[in-house]
């Protein structure tokens, strides 16, 4: 059996993480580990290296962009990638996700049951495995 | 007698006077005194001329105080495109004094990264012809933060000759500024929707797909009609902020080169299902040479959706709905015809205003939120395409588009 991937969800609403975190543990493939803001999420993913990071934009004390471009400028962080996970839908918006370095982009409202399979397929596009 | 001039200097040269009206005077000057055989009637005409001249001043002075009460900045200039005419607003906007303004070229009061475009511009209207009726418009930002929408349009003697520029700045920095913070509102709003909706959403999503346990029959029934309703929501607002955006003008269309009959094919597969729920026939034609248009294929795709679905509820069960794509002259067209209750023509013409729904023949109006046909329409027009309806009651509705075909001359008619 394939272990699960660890995936790192940065996300300032708490009852979104715990949605999101649900419905990735329920998928099966992943491995939730939670942070709250893009401070925190910076110090986690050092410690803990996940696999990948799915990131809020709109975040108290650090925004998403910010905290994308400072992981794709750390030399431990930069191969992992990125997904923005957000509200703001706006072409605009998400331009400067990928500005800031994200493979990807996903929409609030999501389908519970579809987003393991809508992380994976951001995955499999950006790195063609 | 010899010529008048020189004699007295009649007050003619004056800076001010553009070149045209000092070459009219002296014109006129010249006719007088080669015709003018005494010393009593050379006095006469020099009084005249002197009476013109006044004239003429007084009249300018009256144009200057116009321009002076005017709130947007007006500046002309002659034929070499030098200033010789500014008002106080225009003072203003470019930041500088009436005296330094007049005699400058042009092109000098533009920041810097305008000026080769405004001396190309320049060129091109001081060649132009009036029924030509050429003109330049653009908005500017100007060091400082004001941002001025700048207008230029050649001037014409009755003649046809080309005397010079008149310019309209008006400074649209409030303007641009609630634009702004409209899009930046919509955004907001958009955002502190959407997160509750997304709880909503992710909670009933988990419940109901077994995330959580079990749950009896009943309860899974009424959690579903909450995931419907919260789905219903969730449309309501992308529908709300697409209409904001349309009258906000920033849809933000992402454009590419793209096949409509793909993108029309797409939308069939993914309104199949509720098609089948409602026991209603789809079948797509595809007909003549098909050609590529520029546009954003998601939004195309879901005005072709929009219409679909609206065909699809007022169709009976066991009705077929036909879409076409074809060619008409230089565009594509598009229609979704149904056979349902049609729409009275006093509806017709409202049916693309927001909020507005329709009811069918002998039918009550149908659910929805009215949103639909304006925002497949606002998607269209940005699309520089034309949406209309047919429609006879009893017999049903045909919603048709046109895309222009790039290359080919845009479409005025959609028939």
């Amino acid at each position: 059996m394939m272990k699960p991937r660890r995936i790192l969800i940065i996300e300032d609403d708490a009852e979104i993480r715990l949605i999101l975190e649900m419905s990735l543990k329920y998928s099966g493939g992943f491995e939730p580990i939670l942070a709250c803001d893009g401070v925190e999420g910076i110090e986690t993913a050092r410690r803990e290296k996940p696999d990948l990071i799915l990131l809020d934009a709109l975040m108290p004390r650090m925004d998403g962009y910010a905290a994308c471009r400072l992981i794709k400028h750390d030399e431990s962080l930069k191969n992992i990638p990125v997904i923005f996970l957000t509200a703001k839908t706006g072409r605009k918006e998400i331009d400067r996700a990928i500005r800031a370095g994200a493979c990807g982009y996903l929409t609030k409202p999501f389908d519970p049951l579809q987003l393991a399979a809508e992380i994976d397929k951001i995955v499999e596009g950006a790195t063609g495995t | 007698m010899t010529s008048g001039r020189g004699m007295n200097d009649p007050p003619i040269a004056h800076d001010d006077l553009a070149a045209a009206d000092r070459l009219s005077i002296i014109d006129g000057l010249l006719e007088i005194s080669e015709a003018i055989i005494s010393e009593k009637e050379l006095s006469s005409a020099l009084q005249m001329a002197r009476a013109a001249f006044l004239q003429l001043e007084k009249e300018k002075t009256n144009i200057e105080a116009v321009l002076a009460q005017l709130g947007d900045g007006v500046v002309v200039s002659d034929a070499r495109n030098r200033v010789i005419m500014v008002n106080s607003a225009a003072e203003k906007i470019i930041g500088l004094a009436h005296e330094d303004v007049l005699g400058m070229s042009l092109m000098d009061i533009y920041p810097k990264p305008f000026r080769v475009e405004v001396r190309m511009v320049l060129e091109q209207l001081s060649c132009s012809k009036p029924a030509a009726g050429l003109f330049w418009e653009q908005n500017i930002s100007l060091p400082g933060g004001k941002v001025i929408r700048a207008n230029m349009r050649p001037v014409f003697l009755k003649s046809g000759v080309f005397v010079g520029i008149a310019s309209l700045l008006q400074d649209i920095t409030e303007t641009v500024a609630l634009d702004e913070a409209k899009k930046e509102f919509i955004s907001t709003v958009a955002h502190e929707l959407r997160t509750p909706l997304t709880s909503l959403k992710g909670s009933l999503g988990l419940v109901l797909g077994g995330a959580v346990g079990e749950i009896d029959p009943g309860l899974r029934e009424m959690l579903g009609i909450a995931e419907n309703s919260c789905n219903k929501l969730i449309r309501l607002v992308d529908d709300m902020l697409d209409i904001a955006k349309i009258e906000a003008g920033y849809l933000g269309l992402e454009m590419d080169i793209i096949s409509v009959q793909d993108r029309v094919k797409s939308a069939v597969d993914r309104m199949r299902q509720f098609a089948n729920e409602r026991q209603v026939n789809l079948s797509v034609k595809v007909t003549g040479r098909q050609r590529k248009v520029i546009g954003d294929g998601d939004r195309i795709e879901q005005v072709v959706i929009n219409l679909l679905s609206n065909a699809i509820k007022f169709s009976p069960a066991g009705a077929s709905i036909e879409v076409t794509v074809g060619r008409t002259g230089s565009c594509v067209k598009v229609s979704v015809t149904d056979h349902g209750p049609g729409i009275a023509p006093t509806e017709q013409k409202k049916i693309f205003e927001k909020f507005y729904r329709a009811a069918g023949q002998d039918q009550p109006r149908t659910n929805g939120s009215g949103l639909g046909l304006p925002i497949s329409k606002g998607i269209i027009e940005q699309h520089g395409g034309k949406i209309s309806v047919k429609s006879a009651p009893g017999k049903g509705s045909t919603f048709s588009f046109v895309l222009s075909i790039p290359g080919e001359e845009p479409c005025l008619s959609n028939e």
